[in-house]
């Protein structure tokens, strides 16, 4: 079936208004990219000026607006829409879909997310300059008081149209997973990334609509006072927040994990290991990782502390159970070491320090210890920095030859792969001693004895600065010399590998593979389905 | 089902927070997300499965565009003023009357392949 209206400046207007999941994603991606870039323009000012204790580029003042947009950014511009935009693009690839359910939602959350970095940005254009209270924004820090002026409006205002998009997108995502699937794609059948994105899904819905709330209530509480004037007003704000900041880690984790799995079980050429029990142990992650919110909040002595401890280290189950099954896929595989491999095997590895050192603050006495210190800004970095986006890149140079056609160069991508495998150590692994010795984050300023590690991690700075030229530079390379790719460049399992590279309008014009288990193309290769499915042969979902 | 799993998981969550612990926001964030979840997997057991194959839907939506232009004007006018609020306000109603358009065009599509034509 053809689509309704096509015009002869169709492909202007669908740089635009095209509502193809493909196209809504890469622009989604590039927008992502484009405030990557500013966040990490942002992250290099930071770390220039605390190369040397005392005042080198920037005042207090401005130091705090310039690490609040650069949180802001990463977060609410960069890695949300840029896991959930993953899914845009191929989940409906994976279930065999023609498009994506709810089309037109997929490109409006695109123009907002476009909105909310124009609208948070602008703050810099405004006599107070932008938000400047932190990503958190905890009032009272955040009230018209302490943080007077426009700027702090319009990061209000950026973030809720940022929240939107996210909510627009896992609509999206979640409605072609349930909706959308080809016959036979049953949900035990699903690929391991789309189940990664039902998670992700879930945590969306569920926690982003606190974050629109506490928004709401910060702007009435700077417009008119009196929202958070009552005993616990604060804590209660904290609670809005934390319901959605510590679950939107999460939706920042899982799509790297179930890109990683894919990774991990083509570049070992066997099935992925453990399925049954990664799909439980991923429901079981999704609901604590709903549960532990107000770990962040143990120094408040405002929340049951056993009960939020006990929930977050029980995390370890569920995150013990996925890295087994990652670790399984690799024991007797025949391994290619290839680029995406590497990446894949990086974000095992480095997720793994951030997700040790998470159980140190879910620990209270500990917690206490290092709350508020730069062990903390340690902890998330090498989570999201040095686990999530090398996630990412293993899904970058995995997806990249299905999405243009091309391969990218593979000297280029190991040159990458070091030189950010030593920037992302050499810049957040200090801050671990930095935080355990008593160095407070958010500071200009320290003292002397904190210099050599400081010094250490501005140098990884930029060399992490240098890998994401060298990144670029392979795109570029890749897309002005284009070496073809073909449909299927690594032998992969999954359904988005059965069709041309990038696919068709509407994704398969040739018919689909039988599908008999999570891994239909290796069925096909091998001949048969894997004893493991064998109830899902059955139909049992 | 794993939406339904969830729900439960996380109404579990809410009912020992409610037993056990003094403060009542917490229980009451984990019973809200509770029941939402439990209300999408009810809509979703509910509903109709959709026709397999693709739909007639258009390569390009302008409207949606003016929507999001719309939602962004009215949004920040809220503090930047009335003007923002009006000027949103009817490239809203532009946009959702270009939306309406786009849903009579994709009914009358349907109609035509179901009587054995092709959509334009």
């Amino acid at each position: 079936m053809s689509t309704v209206a096509a015009r002869p400046d169709a492909r202007l207007l669908a740089a635009v208004a095209g509502t193809d999941h493909k196209r809504v994603a890469v622009r989604i991606i590039l927008t992502a990219f484009f405030f990557f870039i500013a966040g990490g323009l942002l992250a290099l000012l930071i770390r220039t000026e605390l190369y040397s204790p005392g005042s080198q580029l920037v005042g207090q003042q401005s130091y705090n607006a310039i690490f609040t947009m650069h949180g802001s950014t990463m977060i609410y511009l960069f890695l949300v829409p840029l896991a959930l935009a993953m899914g845009v693009y191929l989940v409906p690839l994976q279930v065999g879909a023609p498009e994506i359910a709810l089309p037109r939602l997929a490109l409006l959350a695109w123009w907002l997310e476009v909105g909310a970095g124009i609208t948070m940005y602008l703050g810099w254009f405004t006599k107070s300059g932008p938000g400047s209270a932190g990503w958190t924004a905890f009032d009272p820090l955040s009230n018209s008081t302490n943080t007077p002026g426009d700027g702090m409006y319009l990061w209000i205002f950026g973030v809720v149209l940022a929240t939107v998009a996210g909510l627009l997108m896992a609509a999206c995502v979640l409605a072609t997973i349930v909706g959308r699937r080809t016959p036979g794609m049953t949900m035990l059948r699903m690929p391991v990334f789309t189940w990664s994105m039902l998670a992700t899904c879930i945590l969306v819905i569920v926690s982003f609509p606190a974050l629109l709330a506490a928004m709401a209530l910060l702007f009435a509480e700077r417009e008119w006072g009196g929202v958070f004037d009552s005993a616990g007003g604060a804590i209660t704000y904290q609670h809005l927040f934390w319901f959605y900041g510590h679950p939107v880690v999460y939706v920042m984790f899982f799509p790297f994990v179930g890109a990683v799995g894919e990774v991990l079980a083509t570049f070992a050429r066997k099935r992925f290991f453990g399925y049954r029990a990664h799909v439980v142990a991923l429901l079981l992650f999704t609901a604590l990782s709903t549960s532990v919110w107000a770990h962040h909040m143990f120094t408040t002595g405002q929340v049951t502390v056993k009960y939020f401890s006990l929930t977050s280290t029980a995390l370890v189950v569920p995150a013990g159970i996925e890295y087994l099954d990652l670790l399984g896929t690799l024991w007797g595989g025949r391994i290619r070491l290839a680029v995406p491999m590497a990446f894949a095997v990086g974000f095992v590895l480095q997720f793994l320090i951030g997700g040790l050192s998470g159980v140190f603050l879910g620990s209270p006495p500990l917690d206490n210890q290092v709350h508020n210190s730069y062990f903390v800004v340690g902890h998330f970095h090498y989570t999201l920095f040095a686990g999530s986006l090398f996630g990412f890149y293993a899904a970058f140079y995995y997806w990249w030859p299905k999405v243009t056609g091309c391969h990218l160069r593979t000297r280029l991508g190991w040159l990458h792969f070091w030189l950010l495998a030593v920037g992302a150590n050499l810049t957040f692994f200090p801050m671990f001693l930095l935080g355990y010795d008593g160095m407070p984050r958010r500071v200009a300023d320290y003292a002397h004895r904190y210099t050599t590690l400081n010094r250490m991690a501005t140098a990884g700075a930029f060399t992490i600065a240098v890998a994401t030229v060298v990144w670029i530079l392979n795109m570029a390379v890749s897309l002005r010399r284009r070496q073809g790719a073909g449909g299927d460049p690594w032998e992969g399992h999954t359904l988005e590998w059965a069709t041309a590279s990038p696919p068709p309008r509407h994704n398969f014009e040739a018919a689909l593979p039988p599908i008999r288990s999570y891994a239909p193309l290796l069925d096909a290769r091998h001949g048969e389905a894997a004893p493991v499915e064998a109830g899902a042969a059955r139909g049992r979902t | 089902m794993p939406l339904l799993g969830y729900a439960l998981l996380i109404g579990a969550a809410a009912a020992v927070q409610w037993v056990w612990s003094p403060y009542r926001l917490p229980a009451a964030l984990l019973g809200g997300a509770a029941v939402l979840m439990a209300l999408i997997a009810a809509a979703v057991a509910l509903a109709a499965p959709p026709a397999p194959g693709p739909r007639p839907i258009p390569d390009y939506s302008f409207s949606v565009v003016a929507v999001a232009f719309a939602l962004c004007t009215i949004l920040v006018g809220a503090y930047l003023g009335l003007y923002l609020i009006l000027l949103g306000g009817a490239l809203l109603l532009l946009g959702i009357g270009g939306l309406i358009r786009e849903a009579r065009a994709e009914r009358r599509a349907l109609a035509r392949v179901r009587g054995g034509g092709d959509a334009p």
